[in-house]
């Protein structure tokens, strides 16, 4: 744990967030103790790899990575859309 | 002749990776100029396409304008026929995102559709009896 100190103003000057949408929590401990606990919120995952081509069908199709059955995909979107 | 293709077919068609492509595209081959699907079910591929399958989201409209748009024909839904399938789901006592399946349905009736191409057989037998499944 790293113990922060007051500047000459009695201000206690605290290292910016690392990242974008992170931040300083303040947690009261006691009376005289206060722990500030970096949150960074979850990170979103990366998109899928791959492209738009021209399928043998005569229409665009998804050539690349496929995170699961689109099928089962969009059932699983819908369940969760209706807070299932 | 109409044919009606829910949200789960028209998703499969674009992904020559999937179990179901093969079927899907065979489908929408046979189907020609007579394609249909409602308009929510642009919103729904859509949807998928940038949820959970995580496709960049000017790929996914890319592929929306591509297949969808470019194949399908739009059955329009008013809020009679939203309205008309909330009530029935409440007769029906049924619950939840099965009321998709219903909304589809409702498009299939109202564009006067031979067939209902769909992956979800078993919610279609329940809101809509009356339409032949493919």
């Amino acid at each position: 744990m790293k113990v922060l100190h007051a500047d000459k103003g009695k201000r206690i000057v605290l290292p910016s967030p690392a990242k974008p949408n992170s931040a300083w929590v303040p947690i009261l401990v006691t009376e005289k103790e206060i722990r500030l606990i970096a949150y960074e919120p979850p990170k979103s995952p990366p998109p899928a790899k791959g492209r738009v081509v021209m399928g043998k069908d005569g229409w665009p199709v998804w050539q690349g990575e496929m995170i699961m059955d689109p099928v089962k995909a969009l059932n699983a979107d819908r369940e969760e859309d209706a807070g299932g | 002749m109409a044919k009606y293709f829910d949200s789960t077919v028209a998703v499969a068609a674009i992904f020559p990776g999937s179990t179901n492509y093969a079927d899907a595209s065979a489908r929408l081959k046979a189907a020609g100029n007579d394609a249909i699907i409602i308009n929510h079910g642009l919103a729904e591929v859509y949807r998928t396409l940038t949820g959970r399958l995580r496709l960049p989201p000017k790929a996914a409209a890319q592929l929306v304008e591509g297949v969808l748009l470019a194949r399908f024909t739009e059955a329009a839904l008013s809020r009679d026929d939203y309205a008309r399938v909330v009530r029935t789901m409440a007769q029906k006592n049924l619950s939840g995102p099965i009321i998709y399946d219903a909304l589809h349905a409702e498009g299939a009736r109202k564009a006067g559709a031979s067939v209902v191409n769909t992956y979800n057989p078993d919610h279609f037998k329940k809101v809509a009896p009356d339409l032949a499944l493919g």
